[in-house]
């Protein structure tokens, strides 16, 4: 029974192939039905049977439906004149760099930039304008939350990870604060001050020699200069997180907006 | 004598394991591959086979992975400690260590120590918790 399926499936994959030509109809399916192996087997033994720039296209395709970073840098999807011209392709790559974190340089995006398909410019700039910090033209037409995701994001840059080290230097606790995590704020300054009470109480009692008394000293020094530290890093942290936010709102709205199809 | 273990001391603050420098490397890619603030070059003269003739002689880099490993491996489990972040405190600080040096390393652990409480996943977005409830933290680089 196993056999017979295996050689089923082998042959449904194979056969199409094997006559040298491409089955969109069966492409369609395997992309809908997200079968990723039977998927592969097909393109792979399309080699030969077509053109190369028609199998890259469509190996390109396959990398950005199950998002292989590696076989989509690969495949080139510049140089590729199939791809260039599908526009929905060029879409929904454009909303990968947005929404899964994949962020190139720029100048791996002047390909994108140059699309002759408007929404794909669009996209582009949104990430450009994402990156820099500065508002895009197409802010205007945005819905609420996603403007208000924007403004978070832009309403952040002016916190800066040396004026949390400031604080916490000054008031243990008010970095964190101040960096947007109110709850770690209060159990830093609480925790600070039990050690800080604790090293004075063993200073008072045992003298400044008493090696409790220098214990209690270096441990209350580790946990002060981790909260500045943390402090500092807490701002970086959140700021990445609200750009993501940004980000991952944006390819939302725009894969509603334009509703891009791989097949 | 003193001085010896002064200069050991310091030079272990730059890296604790250089065998393990590849797969960390991978490991600090895939954790922080979707943020930018990490723009500063690896320290090349510190990276390599070059450390790995200080690693052997030196007593700190033992004893403090010594400790973070019956840590790890007796304490936590005997005295049943939940960590509140994805990478819990002590493999959190370990990572540090590996990355950033002796001195950042255990700043940044102690950070995260004072950090611990059951309700600080409240402090992030969603996206940054994980399916278990505990916040999905990444180790910086510097």
């Amino acid at each position: 029974m196993m056999f017979r399926l295996i050689s089923i499936s082998w042959l449904m994959c194979v056969a199409p192939a094997l006559l040298g030509q491409l089955d969109m109809a069966y492409l369609r399916h395997l992309s809908q039905h997200r079968l990723q192996t039977e998927h592969r087997v097909y393109l792979n033994r399309l080699e030969g049977k077509v053109s190369p720039d028609s199998l890259q296209y469509y190996r390109l395709k396959f990398a950005l439906q199950y998002r292989d970073r590696e076989q989509f840098d690969q495949g080139q999807p510049q140089y590729n004149a199939l791809f260039q011209s599908d526009s929905s392709a060029m879409l929904l790559t454009a909303l990968w760099y947005l929404d899964d974190a994949y962020r190139p340089a720029y100048p791996h995006l002047q390909w994108l930039g140059a699309s002759p398909y408007a929404s794909v410019r669009e996209v582009t700039r949104v990430f450009v304008a994402g990156e820099e910090r500065q508002a895009p033209n197409a802010a205007a037409n945005w819905p609420q939350d996603l403007g208000e995701s924007w403004s978070n994001m832009q309403n952040y840059q002016t916190k800066k990870p040396w004026k949390a080290a400031l604080l916490s230097a000054a008031l243990p606790g008010s970095g964190k604060w101040y960096a947007g995590r109110p709850r770690a704020a209060m159990v830093n300054t609480l925790g600070l001050t039990l050690f800080a009470l604790q090293a004075l109480e063993t200073h008072r009692q045992l003298g400044p020699k008493h090696p409790l008394s220098i214990a209690n000293f270096v441990v209350f020094g580790v946990f002060y200069g981790g909260n500045i530290v943390g402090s500092a890093k807490a701002v970086k942290v959140r700021g990445t997180e609200l750009r993501n936010i940004f980000f991952k709102d944006a390819a939302f709205y725009y894969r509603r907006m334009y509703k891009p199809l791989l097949y | 004598m003193k001085w010896c273990l002064v200069v050991l001391f310091v030079v272990s603050g730059y890296r604790m394991s250089a065998q393990s420098a590849d797969l960390n490397a991978h490991i600090q890619k895939q954790a922080t591959r979707g943020l930018t603030y990490d723009k500063r070059p690896t320290r090349r003269w510190m990276d390599g086979k070059d450390q790995r003739a200080l690693q052997w002689i030196n007593p700190f880099w033992y004893v403090s992975g010594a400790l973070l490993f019956v840590y790890q491996n007796v304490l936590s489990e005997q005295i049943q400690a939940d960590c509140n972040f994805q990478l819990s405190c002590s493999g959190y600080t370990k990572r540090c260590i590996e990355q950033n040096g002796l001195l950042m390393g255990i700043l940044l652990g102690a950070d995260q120590l004072n950090t611990c409480q059951p309700n600080v996943y409240l402090d992030y977005e969603t996206s940054g918790v994980n399916e278990n409830g505990k916040v999905i933290n990444d180790v910086p680089s510097h």
